[in-house]
């Protein structure tokens, strides 16, 4: 039995990471106004982890003001966030796939991606790839040799979900066929009635449909425990072929794993910012915060430092990473639609 | 049926239960009233402060918050003639009218009991249906949903008071408008031009401020400082009451078709109120004034929005999926606060279905006789003088617009829809079939995508979509057949007015160039991106061509528009978009600026 459990591990590692910053001057940074936006819209996974984010934030500081609003998409979120002035303190939420998009816009997306202050992020490490009960699929082989169209439904082609269809295509040779157009509510109508066949998801956005017998679980995509019923599903890593797949896994992983960022303006003080961690690891050391999130005890958190080795890690590797990706991208489409790639 | 009858015993005899539902409900009535705050946003205030209530006792907090804000928030749209939502517009449109003419009394009693007639009603087929509804709600799928928003498009036909040529002119601006933005299923950036703030789209509500309220604001502007709308009593309010029963076919109708709706994911609410409003417009005598006034104009949206409440609970109860953005709020807050619903909830809480139906039904009812006996007050926020009211509308029109989209262009895009709007008004031509092209547009480009790559043809072999199509046939033929009895007759206007004469050809010679424009810079859209804006900018040239035509025969206009802009109402307007656009909250200062003018006493006729 370890010491400390992870999110007490986390905050005891944000508040040594403050400890220097609060050092510099002898009064610490109170934070008195917040403003908590969710780039994703009113009613997601997302959206509800920021709500209880803000909720968490206002026990930590009760005689703050935390503010919460939508934001509108993750780039213009991030445009906002980057060109704020130092009050209020922002902490905006915005999607992992946002890595994706960089890599695949101009160098300037990156450089300015770097600007902001990274505050933490709570991962979705447990994606996995699902089959419906009545499409019969009950293993990967089962999709290999599959005579109908492996359709999966995604919001649109800059979700992640999109994206991570494609680089399974590419690296297993599947024949997944991506539609896009589904919010959220549509999709998992979709895979009920059965107009589409396959899913990839996070395991918790699917908890209820597995544990009701209508989805199967086949692939994990990554090779961590997963918890039952799921670690002894083969694993993609396992699966994946070909030389770009080290590549494409790594950054996979850097996604799901920093899948909500959480980030604030480059105008914070150096104690703001020190304040916005320590707050950060207050949080999702809150056990009310993982019962109202809806995330129990798999929160998935990285503090800053983490979130920052993570997706510098990729940045300072776009110039290799990104025709990879493109590559990969567009094998994964043509598969998917009939064609082939070698 | 015993556990059912266990929710409602539940809710009757416990305490914390019955409290949560008359906080909620109360709650819900101010969320309502307040400008700009719909039951989604109501929900997402609430949410905070049921953590830690008992879980059922916080579900009934949020479901009669939901409810009762769903039922009072049309009233003060249709009061003021300041709808912040396209739901709220679609009442508006007949609601303003009859209250400036001092009915006021009876147009909030219609608006209460349509809607709580609705929403019970609906209750009631949920409580009935629950057992079974999942497997229903499953035979619907995609193409189904595009054949549903066919029939939306088709609700233009219905709501083009101005003329079928220029319902479609309007309507397919409508829909070409609303491509503007980031495509989902290409990632192509459509009609952006660059601009960062259009990127994922125009805001609703911005463009149902523009068109809808600051037209409408300035008309009464218009007519003179002093506020001539009626006083009411609670038997005028009790007037109102009557209506739905009068027009009890109608209600049931439209109340069908909001239920309906109301558990299709992905239509919504906008499209329940808009498609019944169409389907009254079509399916009543010719005579009755629409747009001008007509009772019926506010029963049918009505209905449809108190119904679709309980349709929009049914996958969300019986397969955790939300059948609205606001239910998806509510499946995010029954996880919070740890009750499961979807296949489970049948073990796991067997008695949340009718502690769910019965909640909303004494939800309605408690706040219809709230909202009855507020009503003299409500009406008389309608007699305050017009400066006082145009400027507190247009200020909460334009600050709900910036909160949805808390951005600069957001305020712009106001300013731009208000001229618009202002144009299409001065040239009478009616305006809802561009709201329909414009949220209909989308659902209908998005299905139809999608079940080509799913289904292809093999789509027109389902059941649901040739039944669909089969209506849509029929209705067809109905209109075609019913605008022959009407073309000697005068016919009822979207604008409440004639039929425009040769005063609409600059914007439809406006509209003519922007559909060029479209078509030749959709040409460049790959992917299938750009064949919804050509389908929507040809059929608007053409229809644009013979809309000109026939205006070209029809001679002068009959009338004169009656819109007077000064000067103060100029900088008024300036004043409070470039305030949204720099601090939104900011805004709502503004009304005090016109309260320290000398006000002349408001004139109010006793009803």
């Amino acid at each position: 039995m370890p010491l400390y459990d992870r999110r007490q591990t986390l905050a005891l590692l944000a508040g040594i990471a403050a400890a220097p910053a609060l050092g510099e001057d002898a009064s610490p940074v109170v934070l008195k106004h917040l403003r908590m936006i969710s780039a994703i819209s009113a009613g997601s996974t997302a959206d509800r982890i920021l709500r209880a984010m803000s909720s968490a934030a206002q026990r930590a500081l009760p005689a703050a003001q935390v503010d919460t609003e939508n934001g509108t998409g993750s780039l213009r979120t991030l445009a906002d966030v980057i060109a704020a002035g130092p009050d209020p303190a922002i902490a905006a939420m915005i999607g992992g796939s946002i890595l994706y998009d960089i890599l695949q816009d101009t160098a300037d997306a990156a450089t300015r991606f770097n600007t902001v202050n990274f505050i933490g992020a709570i991962g979705r490490d447990h994606e996995a790839l699902f089959a419906t009960k009545q499409s019969g699929f009950t293993s990967i082989d089962d999709l290999r040799a599959a005579t109908v169209p492996l359709f999966v439904p995604v919001a649109s082609v800059k979700a992640a979900t999109y994206t991570n269809a494609q680089l399974v295509n590419a690296m297993t040779g599947l024949r997944l066929q991506t539609v896009a157009g589904y919010a959220p509510a549509e999709r998992k109508i979709a895979l009920l009635s059965g107009e589409t066949n396959v899913a990839i998801a996070a395991i918790d956005s699917f908890a209820d449909l597995v544990e009701q017998g209508a989805l199967v679980p086949l692939m994990r995509f990554r090779d961590i425990p997963y918890g039952p019923p799921y670690d002894n599903l083969p694993a993609l890593p396992s699966l994946a072929k070909g030389p770009d797949a080290p590549v494409l896994l790594e950054l996979m992983a850097a996604v799901m794993g920093s899948d909500r960022i959480v980030v604030s303006q480059p105008s914070l003080s150096t104690g703001e910012i020190a304040a916005m961690r320590q707050l950060f690891a207050t949080i999702v050391a809150d056990p009310q915060f993982g019962t109202e999130s809806g995330l129990g005890t798999r929160i998935g958190a990285s503090d800053h430092g983490a979130l920052e080795a993570s997706v510098g890690k990729v940045l300072a590797a776009r110039d290799a990473i990104a025709p990879v990706l493109a590559r990969a991208l567009a094998c994964g489409v043509a598969l998917g639609t009939g064609g082939t790639c070698s | 049926m015993t556990a059912t009858l266990s929710g409602l015993f539940a809710l009757i005899t416990t305490p914390s239960m019955l409290l949560a539902l008359v906080a909620g409900t109360i709650a819900g009535i101010a969320a309502g009233l307040a400008p700009g705050v719909s039951g989604r946003s109501a929900l997402l205030m609430a949410l905070p402060f049921v953590l830690g209530m008992q879980p059922l006792a916080a579900a009934v907090l949020l479901i009669s918050l939901h409810a009762s804000a769903q039922i009072s928030g049309t009233v003060p749209a249709a009061l003021l003639g300041a709808p912040t939502s396209a739901s709220e517009a679609a009442t508006a449109v007949d609601g303003y009218p009859l209250a400036a003419r001092g009915q006021g009394g009876r147009v909030v009693g219609a608006i209460l009991a349509s809607s709580t007639l609705g929403g019970v009603a609906s209750a009631a087929v949920l409580l009935l249906i629950a057992p079974f509804g999942g497997r229903f709600i499953l035979a619907i799928g995609t193409p189904e949903i595009a054949a549903f928003a066919a029939v939306g498009i088709f609700a233009i036909a219905a709501v083009s008071s101005s003329g079928l040529a220029i319902g479609i002119v309007v309507g397919a601006a409508g829909a070409l408008v609303s491509t503007i933005g980031f495509d989902s299923m290409t990632g192509i950036e459509r009609f952006t031009f660059g601009a960062p703030d259009i990127a994922d789209g125009l805001s609703t509500p911005a463009v149902v401020a523009g068109l809808i309220a600051v037209p409408e604001l300035l008309r009464r502007y218009a007519r003179g400082p002093r506020g001539v709308v009626a006083t009411a009593s609670i038997r005028a309010t009790a007037v109102g009451l009557l209506e739905p029963l009068r027009h009890s076919w109608l209600a049931l109708r439209s109340g069908v078709l909001g239920f309906v709706i109301g558990f299709l994911p992905g239509l919504g609410t906008n499209v329940a109120v808009w498609l019944a409003y169409g389907h009254a417009m079509r399916s009543t005598r010719p005579e009755v004034p629409f747009g001008q006034g007509a009772i019926e104009g506010i029963i049918a949206p009505e209905t449809a929005n108190g119904a679709k409440e309980g349709g929009a609970y049914l996958p969300t109860l019986l397969l955790g999926v939300p059948g609205s953005s606001g239910m998806a709020i509510m499946l995010g807050a029954f996880a919070v606060i740890g009750i499961r619903v979807g296949p489970t909830m049948f073990t796991a809480t067997p008695q949340l279905p009718g502690t769910v139906g019965f909640t909303m039904m004494l939800a309605d009812i408690l706040t219809l006789v709230i909202c009855v006996l507020a009503a003299p007050l409500m009406v008389s926020l309608a007699s305050l003088d017009r400066r006082i009211v145009t400027a507190v509308s247009l200020c909460a029109a334009s600050t709900a617009a910036y909160f949805a989209l808390p951005l600069a262009g957001t305020a712009l895009q106001t300013l731009v829809f208000g001229a618009i709007g202002v144009a299409l008004q001065i040239a009478r031509i009616a305006r809802p079939p561009f709201l329909i092209g414009f949220i209909v547009g989308p659902i209908l480009e998005s299905a139809l995508r999608r079940t080509a790559v799913i289904f292809g043809w093999r789509a027109f072999e389902r059941p649901g979509v040739l039944i669909i199509v089969g209506i849509v046939v029929v209705v067809i033929g109905y209109i075609l057949l019913r605008r022959r009895q009407q073309a000697n007759g005068p016919g009822p206007l979207g604008d409440g007015a004639t039929r425009p004469g040769r005063i609409a050809i600059g914007p439809l010679c406006g509209l003519a160039i922007l559909f060029i424009a479209a078509i030749v810079i959709s040409r460049g859209y790959g992917g299938g991106a750009g064949i919804m804006p050509l389908v929507a900018s040809v059929a608007g040239l053409v229809a644009a061509g013979v809309a000109l035509v026939a205006t070209l025969r029809a001679g002068p206009s009959e009338h004169r528009h009656g819109l007077r802009l000064d000067l103060r109402l100029g900088v008024l307007l300036a004043t409070a978009l470039v305030l949204c656009a720099a601090v939104g909250p900011i805004a709502l200062i503004l009304p005090l600026v016109n309260l320290v003018l000398p006000q002349p006493k408001p004139e109010t006729i006793a009803s």
